[in-house]
């Protein structure tokens, strides 16, 4: 089953760079699902696949994730012999209590020694995700968590509060009464914390919830907020095309299978997507056509989130419109809120969010939906 | 067809006691709807009629029926129990001859059964008393039969015993209809004289009058006058209810059908008002109907970003088919563009706000309900206050004089303390107390219904009893208590303003009147309610109640100091904008006041308060 689906994404890697015709490829990221049951074997034969058919970036990010319960010697030598050059690994926490709470197989002991092990294999690119504001997790819990963590000194740190979203089984936990609901507060207490630690750590706060060493933020996020395209191959994944959005059915039976219906000698010299359409259709779950509207609605929300913010210029430049011709009303609301901000940067102007939009930022993106 | 074969009645009842279901049976028996067609209480046509299984609103409905020979045309109303509802009871009435008093054979007599067989019995009807679920374990038709005939003075073999529900004794009550109902009277060579006692609204035909015919005849086409508003147009249609419209081109004296009118607004064709033919018509009004009271009042609000004009025109067009739906435009601070509306109780509003969500589409905004004071000013002069905030500064007061109504309860006796204690708690006065029936020596004493079956009546203001009273009732009784009652009049109360101020600004849909020894208690209990459903904003909000310039509770919401998504897995984003467009949904159904988002619930803290 590995090995068919394995298969099956070099063939959907394949068919989808003669649609796209072979652009330039910045990052890669291996993750998603359970990272572990794909082999460094199966890396690197993917790794190959894509730089066949895709102009790989000599110095692209490739990232793969990885959990602490994972990682050996061998396997991160691995990696990084197949062209691996940053991991990310989920800690959530150091604190054995809530990685149980949080479902985790793996303990903070393994999480140190996993660090150990891929730093001591030489690679120079790491990052570590964090998670807070969890059901009956106190401050001083957290700051331990965060000393420890910077103590590693990883290049790059991810840190997100826990939501309880729509539809998982924390949320509905809190909701028949079974949990408490996390104190909001105490969670933005521990953003700050979280902030400062970092900050005088050495650490650049480059998006709301991800800090990085100078020259070290991830590329591939960076991707994904900019509202740049991108595209995401296995089941489940999820791709950016200009104006287009979609998803892959999400479960591997049903993706190897649609993946076996495309021809083999169809897709090779199509020159259009209309050739094959119904049977990339049958890869894909659920599509969505993005206008210009909605375009721009999403290159704010997802512009926000970063520090530097978004570029009038650059809003132009893409749009054709002056950021303040749409958005005018809500920019001006916001920054009566004190959760926007417009700053000068030679003949630029750039909005971004306030120190207080920071943690409020939904209050400010709903404002673009 | 011979007025002498025609019967016309309606089915009244305490509510749930099962006239819609006993309708279904005889809609079945007489052949009136195909039995692959029936579905329980096949009148109540409406989703939310089905959905609560209560009948909100009246049905007529043509049957023919054959018994010895004979061709029978029947008209029978199925009317709704609800006290809200009364109204349409009486509106029924007017339009038989005769009314089915069904009463629940395990529950009795219950305040509804009193009030409606009082009405049927003003206006001279022929009572045909029918006990009905005896299928029930509970069911005691005999004990019940008895009370029966104690009460309303029936014989006890005219009682009909039924089951609506399993069919039993169903050509009993046709029976009885044919036999004891008399026919109606009315010479159809007379100048035309029908009332129309409800009405709907279609769109092609226009405002259709549910009429009764009581003397004289209408063809399709005919040129009509409604006495009452002198307007005319032509009969564009005129048919019967089978029980959908059927044109039958023609209605005579006795018979009950419609009148389809063309007209767009039912100003000219109210309820209650007598439609005669423009030429040679009748000079004679029929008695029509007493005004409908009004009980409670709210403001009806678009949310934000719905339009008021498309709130007005949906409060139009369910006027149509809700004639005891009234409003009138008003301007609030807080809600801005909205109407006063006035409705028959508090199930009525509840229903008319359901419903304009739903058939029309609307987020609304509603207050909570308030009562009609009476402001009498320092110069004589008398306003109606049927909305709080527009209550003149105590020093221009001269009083103020709130309703007061007649409740009566029927309880078994031993839950007669405990709803004297809520009388008392809801400034009620006590007037009176008799025994319906005795104990049942016979019957397991541990059991609330062989209880001495007792009557209540008490005077309480009307404001006591749009809030939280009816429930009251029933959880102190555990159910086996029921409620009715009558306005009365105005009487002078030592009533105050409470104003609920909002960052400092008074929000005037949360301003409400209140007896002044309640105002301290009430106030401190609606500010820790509004703290509990205003939702954290980005900035402190101080809530304070105040009597006049005087504070008397207060309490602050701290800032909102964290909202956020979780990771975006995997590029993700479609997932992203879904659960953000969610939240800014969420967020239409909050208004806006000064710069504080609230929601709806929080207009209706004060109903929900005293909970
Ligand atoms: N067991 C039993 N249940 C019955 C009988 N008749 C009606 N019901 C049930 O009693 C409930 C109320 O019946 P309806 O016919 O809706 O009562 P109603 O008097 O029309 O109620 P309103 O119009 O709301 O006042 C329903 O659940 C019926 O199924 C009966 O003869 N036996
Ligand atoms: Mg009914």
């Amino acid at each position: 089953m590995i090995d068919e689906y394995v298969e099956s994404l070099q063939k959907e890697i394949y068919v989808w760079s003669k649609i796209v015709k072979n652009p330039k490829v910045k990052t890669v990221f291996f993750g998603g699902g359970t990272p572990s049951y794909i082999k460094a074997n199966d890396i690197s034969l993917l790794l190959k696949t894509i730089s066949q058919s895709f102009m790989l970036d000599e110095s692209a990010e490739i990232t793969a994730e990885i959990n602490p319960d994972d990682v050996t010697f061998n396997k991160i030598y691995e990696l990084m012999d197949s062209g691996i050059n940053r991991v990310s690994m989920g800690v959530q926490s150091l604190d054995d209590r809530f990685l149980k709470l949080l479902g985790r197989r793996h303990n903070s002991k393994d999480v140190i020694t996993a660090y150990e092990v891929i730093r001591n294999a030489g690679l120079n690119n790491i990052n570590l995700d964090l998670i807070y504001g969890l059901p009956y997790q106190k401050i001083n819990i957290w700051e331990n968590t965060v000393n420890k963590i910077i103590d590693l000194n990883p290049e790059h740190v991810s840190g997100y509060c826990l939501t309880l979203e729509p539809g998982t089984f924390l949320r509905h936990q809190v909701e028949i009464g079974v949990r408490k609901k996390p104190d909001d507060d105490l969670a933005a207490d521990m953003y700050r914390l979280l902030c400062e630690k970092l900050n005088s750590a050495g650490y650049l706060n480059y998006e709301i919830s991800n800090w990085a060493k100078k020259g070290k933020q991830s590329l591939h996020n960076l991707c994904y907020w900019k509202n740049n395209i991108y595209l995401g191959f296995g089941a489940g994944a999820h791709s950016h095309l200009p104006g287009l959005r979609y998803e892959n059915v999400s479960s591997p039976v049903k993706y190897i299978n649609s993946i076996k219906n495309i021809e083999d000698n169809n897709y090779s010299d199509a020159d259009d997507l209309t050739n094959f359409r119904d049977q990339i259709l049958g890869v894909i779950k659920d599509f969505e056509l993005n206008d210009k509207q909605m375009q721009m609605s999403d290159t704010m929300i997802l512009g926000l989130r970063l520090t530097e913010g978004i570029y009038y210029s650059e809003f132009r430049q893409r749009f054709g419109l002056n950021l303040d011709e749409i958005y005018g009303n809500e920019i001006s609301n916001l920054k009566e809120l004190d959760l926007l901000e417009v700053y000068k940067l030679n003949e630029d102007s750039i909005l971004r969010l306030t120190e207080k939009g920071r943690l409020l930022g939904n209050e400010v993106f709903l404002k673009f939906v | 067809m011979d007025t002498e074969n025609i019967r016309n009645f309606c089915i009244i009842a305490h509510i749930d006691h099962g006239k819609s279901t006993l309708a279904d049976r005889i809609l079945e028996t007489t052949g009136t709807v195909d039995p692959r067609n029936m579905t329980a209480q096949f009148l109540d046509q409406m989703d939310l009629e089905k959905e609560r299984g209560i009948t909100i609103k009246g049905k007529a409905v043509r049957m023919t029926f054959h018994e010895n020979g004979e061709v029978y045309q029947l008209n029978l109303i199925d009317t709704p129990g609800h006290v809200d509802f009364g109204y349409e009871v009486s509106r029924a009435l007017a339009a038989c001859e005769g009314a089915i008093l069904v009463v629940d054979a395990s529950q009795g007599i219950q305040a509804q059964t009193l009030a409606n067989a009082y009405l049927a019995l003003g206006h001279d009807l022929m009572i045909l008393p029918v006990l009905n679920k005896i299928d029930l374990p509970f069911a005691d038709p005999e004990r019940i039969g008895s009370e029966m005939v104690q009460l309303f003075g029936f014989d006890s073999d005219e009682i009909v015993l039924t089951s609506a529900k399993e069919g039993i004794g169903i050509s009993d009550v046709l029976s009885s209809i044919v036999k004891n109902i008399p026919p109606p009277k009315g010479d159809p060579k007379e100048p035309l004289k029908a009332l129309i006692f409800d009405s709907s609204y279609d769109p092609y035909k226009g405002v259709i009058a549910y009429v009764r015919i009581f003397q004289g005849s209408i063809a399709s086409g005919t040129r009509i006058k409604m006495m009452g508003s002198n307007s005319e147009v032509d009969a564009i249609e005129v048919g019967v209810f089978r029980p959908n419209l059927e044109d039958t081109g023609m209605l005579t004296a006795g018979e009950v059908g419609y009148i389809a009118t063309g007209l767009k607004t039912v100003r000219e064709c109210r309820v209650g008002d007598t439609i005669t033919t423009s030429s040679n018509g009748s000079y004679e009004e029929l008695p029509g109907y007493n005004p409908q009271k009004l009980v409670v009042f709210a403001g009806l609000y678009p949310s934000e970003g719905e339009s008021y004009q498309s709130l007005r025109e949906a409060l139009e067009k369910l006027q149509l088919n809700d004639a005891a739906l009234s409003f009138e435009p008003e301007n609030s601070q807080a809600l801005g563009f909205g109407f006063r509306c006035g409705f028959l109780g508090p199930l009525h509003m509840e229903i008319v706000q359901e419903r304009l969500e739903r058939e029309y589409n609307l987020e609304l905004i509603a207050t909570s309900p308030s009562v009609a004071y009476k402001a009498i000013a320092q110069n004589g002069e008398e306003l109606t206050i049927a909305n709080p905030s527009e209550m003149p500064h105590p020093g221009q007061l001269n009083k103020i004089l709130e309703p007061w109504l007649l409740a009566t309860i029927i309880t078994p006796s031993r839950y007669i303390g405990s709803i004297m204690e809520l009388m008392t708690n809801k400034r009620g006065n006590y007037k009176r107390i008799e025994y319906l029936t005795q104990v049942n020596a016979q019957g397991d004493s541990s059991d609330p219904a062989y209880d001495a079956r007792v009557l209540l009546e008490f005077e309480l203001p009307l404001a006591e009893l749009i809030i939280d009273f009816y429930d009251q009732i029933k959880t102190r009784s555990q159910g086996y208590a029921s409620l009715d009652y009558d306005m009365i009049d105005y009487k002078e109360g030592a009533l105050v303003k409470l104003d609920v101020m909002l960052n400092g600004k008074v929000v005037d849909a949360l301003s409400f009147i209140v007896h002044k020894d309640k105002s301290y208690a009430l106030g401190r209990n609606l500010v820790n309610k509004l703290k509990d459903v205003i939702p954290r904003q980005m900035f402190e909000v101080a809530i304070q109640a105040a009597l006049g310039s005087r504070i008397i509770a207060r309490e602050t919401i701290r800032p909102l100091r964290k909202n956020v998504l979780a990771k975006c897995y995997g590029g993700d984003i479609t997932r992203k904008r879904k659960l953000l467009e969610k939240q800014a949904e969420g967020k239409k159904r909050l208004k806006t006041v000064g710069q504080v988002e609230v929601p709806q619930e929080a207009f209706l803290a004060l109903l929900n308060n005293q909970k």
